[in-house]
């Protein structure tokens, strides 16, 4: 009997329930838009996402990510009569962005600057349904790849070099190697400060990284030149911003609790749908 | 039932190494049929399992993937919290008994409550030991600092508990390994550090650095260069003594005590001569470090017959640091 870790049985889901939590999504797909995915195209989306996981040497434990990524881009409105090729070119960019970030996650040695699968989805999603690529999967992609992989490696470095004054602030070196962990102790943050701290950053994310996504970005809408808005495009804004600070690359806690619930949401209602 | 006792009795013979203790013990009971296949294959899907549920954990429900190695890390983690109860037992025999009966998961709890006691021990042992043998300290000694703030502040015994940032670089007396994994090794290990800077204890600090200076200059080299454990040089240089009957707790040694003993024991197996070695040594420390005579003595073995191929090849003199003799 062989005890060595079996990558592929490494799932909490079975591939019949994978392929079920696919098909849920129909109900959204078609009463609100229209489409719907056939049992052959829930099946070539598992290959087509099990193909991108392993070509990113990654292992996945939980459910794919193709059904949360369905209904998070059915509101873009630009899923046409080749749906289910749509949803297998967003599966294939979801996991090469994930393969780019941890091949930064690897080296940088700073397992709480991580993008959340659903910080990446925002991403891609809003520059999916930006004027400068309209549903263009490798457009997405390519621009993702231009914007947020410097912007996550300037901010690695960032904090490495943060961590790195911290340390040598601290005095004696001597005695701060030997009473490392009690020093890390009582340098953690009072539990009022780091909630007054996440407000502020909350605050500040929003107004910098999530304002209303079409009214910002008025320049590709508007004829009128008069009426034209000063501010660039969504890509052009998301850089300048993560320039000026690489720490709104992270969204705040907030977000992500907003995210969370959300998704949750879904999963509840496919488990219903399945039964 | 009895059958399979008598077939694991012949099959465990022969002990199993600490490494890696729980594949070991899991591929050994595979190949011998020690276990019922239904049991074997319950641990094989609830290790699994388990690492499943430690990714989920990892990632807090950020994200649905891991990374291959992650994955390799979590699943390591498992068994490693598994070896910690395990080698609790007195014998394979034991540990084996433990498989058979506990649940997986009060297994796991069990592994997870002796890493964070082994953990803590650690960290407590190896500042005592710092502490201890500061004034003789070599900066390979001192170079294991470096190791133990990466052990206090960034060792993670659920997700990646093989990954200890300790590399166990400073050489302990007798050249004794330390094979299990994760904390309780490192438990180990400083803990042999501890009880040899209690050793250490047992001599005045000025006279094991004139020691010190006279071996790293037989070398070129300058005290806080020397390579070796020196408890294992002050162990050398007070057995020198003590086979020649010399009462107090120096470490100097001259050419005269080294012949002598050359005369005396040249001719003395190694057992014999591990015999003497133990004999005298705990009529010296028994009296009032107990721990150190017990740690020492699991070593005489292998110190004593380091010595007897020394006397054996006239070679003594060259594992000392001699005085030069007064005339």
């Amino acid at each position: 009997m062989d005890f060595s870790l079996a990558l592929s049985g490494f799932s909490l889901l079975t591939p019949a329930q994978q392929r079920a939590q696919i098909l849920a999504t129909n109900r959204d797909a078609e009463s609100y838009y229209g489409l719907a995915l056939t049992p052959a195209d829930a099946e070539m989306l598992m290959q087509t996402a099990q193909t991108a996981i392993r070509s990113q040497e990654l292992v996945q434990f939980g459910g794919s990510i193709t059904p949360r990524l369905i209904r998070w881009f059915l509101p873009s409105g630009l899923f046409g009569s080749n749906y289910a090729a749509q949803i297998a070119e967003l599966t294939e960019a979801f996991y090469q962005l994930k393969g780019d970030l941890q091949a930064l996650y690897d080296t940088g040695d700073d397992p709480d600057c991580v993008l959340s699968d659903n910080a990446i989805l925002d991403y891609m999603y809003r520059f999916y349904v930006s004027p400068t690529c309209s549903g263009d999967a490798g457009e997405m992609l390519a621009q993702a790849e231009r914007i947020l992989i410097p912007a996550m490696r300037r901010l690695l470095e960032v904090r490495a070099a943060e961590r790195k004054q911290h340390a040598a602030d601290l005095g004696d070196p001597e005695m701060r190697m030997l009473y490392a962990d009690k020093i890390a102790q009582e340098s953690a943050e009072d539990a009022y400060e780091a909630e007054y701290d996440e407000e502020q950053y909350d605050y500040a994310y929003r107004e910098e990284m999530h304002r209303d996504m079409f009214g910002g970005y008025l320049r590709d809408y508007v004829q009128d030149p008069a009426e034209q808005h000063s501010r660039g495009t969504f890509a052009e804004e998301l850089e300048e911003a993560l320039r000026r600070n690489p720490a709104f690359l992270l969204p705040s806690a907030r977000q992500e609790a907003e995210w969370a619930q959300k998704t949750e949401d879904w999963d509840s209602e496919t488990g219903e749908e399945m039964q | 039932m009895a059958d399979m006792q008598i077939i694991s009795a012949d099959a465990l013979q022969s002990p199993l190494p600490h490494k890696d203790y729980t594949m070991h013990l899991l591929q050994a009971t595979a190949a011998n049929g020690l276990l019922p296949a239904e049991r074997l294959e319950a641990l094989r899907s609830g290790l699994q399992h388990a690492a499943a549920e430690r990714a989920a954990q990892y990632t807090a429900g950020r994200s649905t993937t891991v990374t291959r190695r992650q994955a390799e890390a979590f699943y390591a983690s498992v068994f490693t919290q598994l070896d910690a109860v395990l080698l609790t037992a007195q014998d394979d025999e034991e540990a084996l008994g433990m498989l058979r009966t506990m649940p997986l998961t009060e297994l796991l709890d069990q592994g997870a409550l002796l890493t964070v006691h082994a953990y803590e021990y650690a960290k407590e042992h190896f500042r005592k030991a710092y502490k201890q043998t500061k004034p003789v300290q070599t900066s390979f000694f001192h170079a294991l600092l470096k190791d133990f703030e990466q052990f206090c502040t960034k060792y993670d015994a659920r997700f990646r508990a093989t990954d200890t940032k300790v590399s166990y670089s400073y050489p302990l007396l007798c050249g004794r390994q330390i094979p299990e994994n994760g904390a309780v090794g490192v438990c180990r290990y400083y803990a042999s550090l501890s009880i040899e800077s209690d050793f250490l204890c047992c001599f005045d600090p000025a006279d094991i650095l004139a020691m010190m200076t006279r071996y790293a200059k037989r070398f070129l080299t300058s005290p806080d260069m020397i390579a070796e454990n020196i408890a294992e040089l002050v162990l050398r240089h007070f057995v020198i003594r003590l086979l020649c009957d010399i009462q107090g707790s120096s470490v100097s040694v001259t050419a005269d005590m080294i012949e002598a003993v050359q005369a005396e024991y040249g001719s003395v197996p190694a057992e014999q001569l591990c015999t003497v070695i133990r004999q005298k040594l705990g009529e010296q420390l028994m009296p009032v470090r107990q721990p150190v005579m017990q740690y020492l003595d699991e070593m005489l073995p292998e110190f004593a017959a380091a010595m007897h191929g020394r006397i054996a090849d006239n070679r003594l003199e060259g594992w000392l640091a001699p005085e030069k003799n007064e005339t």
